[in-house]
């Protein structure tokens, strides 16, 4: 079927009967100012580049950004696409990312910013190994030169900005089987740098970083680690993705948990 | 997952192929190498089985051993 993106982020997609069907983009459930990624698995998974829906159980060739950057992320790879599915909680959709499977950013300086902040829906499996990745921009296994999103053994939520060795943050509150909103937001452009982490809508595990290296040109990872820029992944992570939200600010304490009461309101986490 | 072994990239890069052409793909996946004792593999996904199993056969595929998760002899690891 073919299918079209409009200005505004509505979608036109031909029918098999010859039809047209006008769907429109709904992002009304998060705030848009200064949204970078929105990634949501009720729009835009294809299982080819660009043509065809997924259906349920497909492979994920493209999965094309909700907001106005088009930051689509792919795998060329059949072997390491996720898998979309239909039906998971409240009847949603969501991509499973097996252990095994990683997308890539298309827009490789995107994400290079200054402030983030990160809003992930999702369940982790519990098969994860330390440093599973959910999200990360750095290439070296340092991980010196970016940021990360990752597991411990345990399933915490565990972030870092520049060198997992001295400025990961472990926030306890990750659990598996259950569907969570993970967030977590950094700012260097303060005099003092720091990084905050946060489940749900529990308490901020904060910790400080010096010197961030957000300089190197490289994709963003969804699903895995690029250790080896090029080549392919590893550290992939084994969780459902339900949602994905980047900004392009540090967002307050007011306008975080509000943000995270609109993903609730939706999503129904906690 | 299962893994399937060959001692040279060139019979990973053919098999590969192989099961590329049969589901219209250009690329079935990227052939990984063991650390240890630098032999070549490739992910065989289920989803993909009746593909895998019309180039490699059944015989075969049925014996594939299974990948650890982050198994350090394929993957980068620390």
């Amino acid at each position: 079927m073919g299918y079209v993106t409009l200005r505004g982020g509505s979608n036109l997609q031909l029918r098999a009967n010859g039809g047209l069907l006008l769907t429109r983009a709904q992002l009304s459930d998060v705030p848009t100012q200064n949204l970078l990624l929105d990634l949501d698995p009720a729009h835009r998974v294809f299982s080819d580049n660009g043509l065809t829906l997924c259906s349920n159980n497909q492979a994920v060739y493209r999965w094309n950004d909700m907001s106005i950057n088009n930051s689509n992320f792919i795998q060329t790879f059949l072997s390491k696409r996720p898998l979309f599915k239909t039906g998971g909680l409240d009847s949603k959709p969501y991509v499973h990312f097996t252990g095994t499977d990683w997308l890539g950013s298309e827009l490789t300086s995107l994400f290079m910013q200054d402030d983030l902040t990160f809003f992930i829906v999702m369940v982790a499996n519990s098969s994860s190994d330390p440093y599973d990745t959910i999200l990360c921009r750095a290439q070296d296994l340092n991980w010196t030169d970016g940021w990360n999103i990752y597991s411990n053994a345990s399933q915490d939520h565990v972030t870092m900005i520049r060198d997992f060795h001295y400025y990961a943050i472990t926030n306890a509150q990750g659990v598996t089987d259950v569907q969570q909103i993970r967030s977590f937001r950094f700012k260097r452009s303060a005099g003092t740098q720091y990084n905050k982490n946060r489940v749900n809508n529990g308490t901020d595990s904060i910790g400080t970083t010096t010197n961030v290296n957000n300089t190197v040109v490289h994709k963003t990872m969804l699903g895995g680690s690029w250790d080896s820029p090029g080549t392919d992944a590893t550290f992939m992570s084994d969780f459902y993705l339900y949602r994905l939200l980047i900004y392009n600010t540090y967002f307050d304490d007011a306008t975080y948990l509000s943000v995270l009461n609109s993903l609730n309101n939706v999503y129904t986490t906690y | 997952m299962k893994i399937l072994v060959r001692d040279t990239i060139e019979e990973i890069i053919e098999i590969e192929k192989n099961i590329a052409n049969l589901l219209n793909e250009e690329m079935y996946g990227s052939p990984l190498q063991n650390k240890v004792n630098g032999k070549y593999g490739l992910l065989m996904k289920d989803l993909f089985k009746d593909a895998i199993i019309y180039v490699i056969g059944q015989q075969e595929y049925v014996s594939l051993p299974e990948l650890i998760k982050n198994d350090p002899e394929w993957f980068d690891h620390r």
